[in-house]
């Protein structure tokens, strides 16, 4: 009801524009405000890490094999969350693993957005042949699962930072490839993009002067909800042992260094766990509050 | 009329193929042709208004937008005082681009949503190095004068003006490289009744101040007759009968343009013409009539319109017109 007396109104919204309308909404979507605040405080975390973590999160020592968490019998206050196996406090690892998380997260979906953004501008401006190619990259890439695919790059180029980075890049692209060539398609088609023709602008300022700033909004968006994505794929690397490499403390490896003790210490792999489902959990929702604040258009 | 024309585009032809890339490896080309504008030949002298109406589909707006190389004719060529630039490249076509400019029809699509209207205007200026910043401005400012919009207007946004002011600012970026040729396609016709009036009349001083040259694509008779000098009708993406408007609208000779004609209610019962209604549908355009291309609809249709396309003949009174009854 309401979208059709939106849509019959004399101004069209202006697509993509960042107004303090756009922020109003937001802010009035108290849920979104609350998980938004919690990812920024994941965010906050990670930075100050150093800072702010009790202890050295690889310090380990045997006395403190499998301590329990404070409020169980024999846990201590020095170490809130317990100890895991080799002895080391928990509560750091959480503080320095989130480093790695959020750092590949949204690394990836930077470098994969920017890289995407210029393949699908080129290949929904351009069309034809470079269309062609792109485009069917893309089908290929989606065709595999996604997991399977980074297992199998990082299983080539063996462990590491860098290499899931350049993994979850290699595929994350076709992601924000295939939103902008869509968006391309349909603002390319506008009057004033050919109006920019008719003066005489290059190909390539139509593309980023004309036809970016119409649809950059809806990429930060869907990018923001990627990073819980990736956020996810990068755990499931760790905990398979073909991510973040030991003493690197990230909270894939714990949950998998936890596996075997999980009915002696329960705490060793449902901490990390939590802070996993808190992070992305806080990621999605503050994206979908994000897109629908800034990009009606998107939303189901 | 003395001198060469402003602008002389011959033998004209854009057609559009329909077929996706799996399907240009089996499919004939033939038939998934649309020939939107087909042979189409026309003269416009400086400081003219030259209109070009017809149905919707009939090739208008790819003509005109055909004739600013905004895209690329498959045949023929488009001469622009004197030089040929149906092949020129993007660079050396860029000191014809501040000649030639358009008015697009729906002034809610032709401005860029990001931008605010001293970015809009000005930007010609900026891509084709006119002048300094301040010059610039300066430039900007005056031409929205000139099209009646305030100063103030410089750092709004297009969502922030009515349709009718927004026309106003897409014609402000259209003439303020002072053009000689300027492409009006429907540039009215989204626009409400008394602001079409407003704008035609902006239209009409400015051409009077500038000594402006219109290439202007309508649908509306009325406006076309009250506003061009000269006119071509188009009918599936060729010219039937081209010549001065009042000749043209007075004594109409082609069947197509009589039919058109007769379909304008008139207040007057004396202005009233017998009308001549049109049996069926526009034929596709992938797949024209043989011959004349109107014979499936001609009230007047021979033998010969069935078999044989009729060529473009010059009456005694300066009109070109393609019909077998009128062959020159």
């Amino acid at each position: 009801m309401t979208a059709t007396a939106a849509s019959a109104g004399a101004v069209p919204r202006a697509s993509g524009s960042i107004t303090r309308q756009n922020l109003r909404t937001f802010l009035s979507d108290r849920f979104g405000v609350l998980f938004t605040a919690i990812f920024l405080g994941f965010i906050v975390m990670a930075i100050l890490a150093p800072w702010i973590a009790p202890h050295d999160p690889n310090a380990g020592s045997l006395l403190r094999r499998l301590q329990p968490p404070a409020w169980l019998p024999g846990g201590s206050w020095a170490y809130p969350l317990g100890c895991d196996s080799l002895g080391r406090d928990i509560l750091s690892r959480i503080i320095w693993g989130a480093r790695v998380s959020i750092f590949i997260g949204v690394v990836v979906v930077l470098i994969a957005g920017a890289i995407g953004t210029f393949l699908g501008l080129v290949a929904g401006f351009l069309g034809g042949i470079a269309d062609t190619a792109i485009s069917r990259m893309v089908d290929v890439l989606l065709a595999y699962p996604l997991l399977i695919f980074a297992i199998g790059l990082m299983g080539m180029m063996g462990p590491g930072l860098m290499n899931i980075i350049v993994a979850l890049v290699c595929f994350e692209w076709v992601i924000t490839c295939r939103l902008v060539r869509a968006q391309t398609l349909d603002v390319r088609n506008k009057e004033y993009v050919e109006a920019a023709q008719a003066i005489g602008l290059s190909p390539l300022r139509i593309m980023f002067s004309e036809i970016l700033p119409n649809i950059v909004s809806a990429v930060i968006v869907v990018a923001t909800l990627r990073v819980g994505t990736i956020i996810i794929i990068e755990a499931s690397l760790s905990f398979l042992g073909i991510g973040v490499q030991p003493p690197t403390p990230a909270w894939g490896t714990m949950i998998a260094d936890g596996r075997v003790f999980m009915l002696a210490a329960w705490w060793v792999s449902s901490f990390p766990g939590i802070a996993i489902f808190l992070l992305v959990l806080s990621a999605n929702l503050a994206g979908q509050s994000l897109r629908d604040a800034f990009d009606p258009r998107l939303t189901r | 009329m003395t001198g060469a024309p402003l602008l002389q585009v011959r033998g004209v032809s854009r057609h559009f193929d329909l077929r996706n890339g799996l399907e240009r490896l089996y499919k004939p080309a033939a038939r998934s042709l649309v020939r939107a504008v087909d042979n189409v030949s026309f003269d416009v002298w400086r400081a003219e208004t030259f209109g070009i109406i017809g149905e919707s589909g009939c090739g208008k707006s790819t003509l005109g937008r055909t004739v600013l190389r905004l895209q690329d004719p498959d045949a023929g060529s488009i001469v622009f005082d004197g030089t040929d630039i149906t092949r020129l490249g993007r660079r050396a076509l860029l000191p014809f681009r501040r000649r030639m400019q358009i008015v697009f029809q729906d002034p809610y699509a032709s401005l860029n949503p990001r931008r605010t209207v001293e970015d809009i205007v000005g930007q010609p200026l900026r891509v084709h190095g006119v002048g300094r910043a301040a010059g610039r401005q300066a430039a900007v400012t005056a031409m929205l004068e000139r099209v009646g919009l305030p100063a103030e207007s410089l750092q709004r946004y297009p969502h922030q003006f009515s349709g009718g002011q927004r026309q106003r600012i897409a014609i402000a970026r259209a003439l303020v490289l002072q053009p000689e040729l300027v492409v009006c396609d429907e540039a009215i016709s989204a626009l409400d009744v008394s602001v079409q009036a407003q704008v035609l009349q902006l239209l009409r001083q400015l051409q009077r101040d500038l000594g402006l040259t219109y290439l202007f694509i309508s649908h509306n008779l009325a406006v076309v007759g009250h506003f061009c000098d000269r006119v071509a009708v188009m009918y599936l993406g060729q010219t039937v009968e081209v010549g001065a408007t009042r000749l043209l609208l007075a004594e109409p000779r082609h069947p197509y343009t009589r039919a058109l004609l007769s379909a304008v209610p008139q207040m007057r019962r004396a202005d009233r013409r017998p009308r001549t209604l049109l049996t069926g549908d526009l034929p596709s355009a992938t797949r024209p009539p043989a011959g004349c291309k109107f014979h499936t609809r001609c009230p007047a249709a021979m033998d010969v319109c069935r078999t044989t396309p009729p060529a473009l003949a010059t009456l005694g009174d300066g009109r070109q017109i393609a019909c077998h009854l009128h062959p020159g």
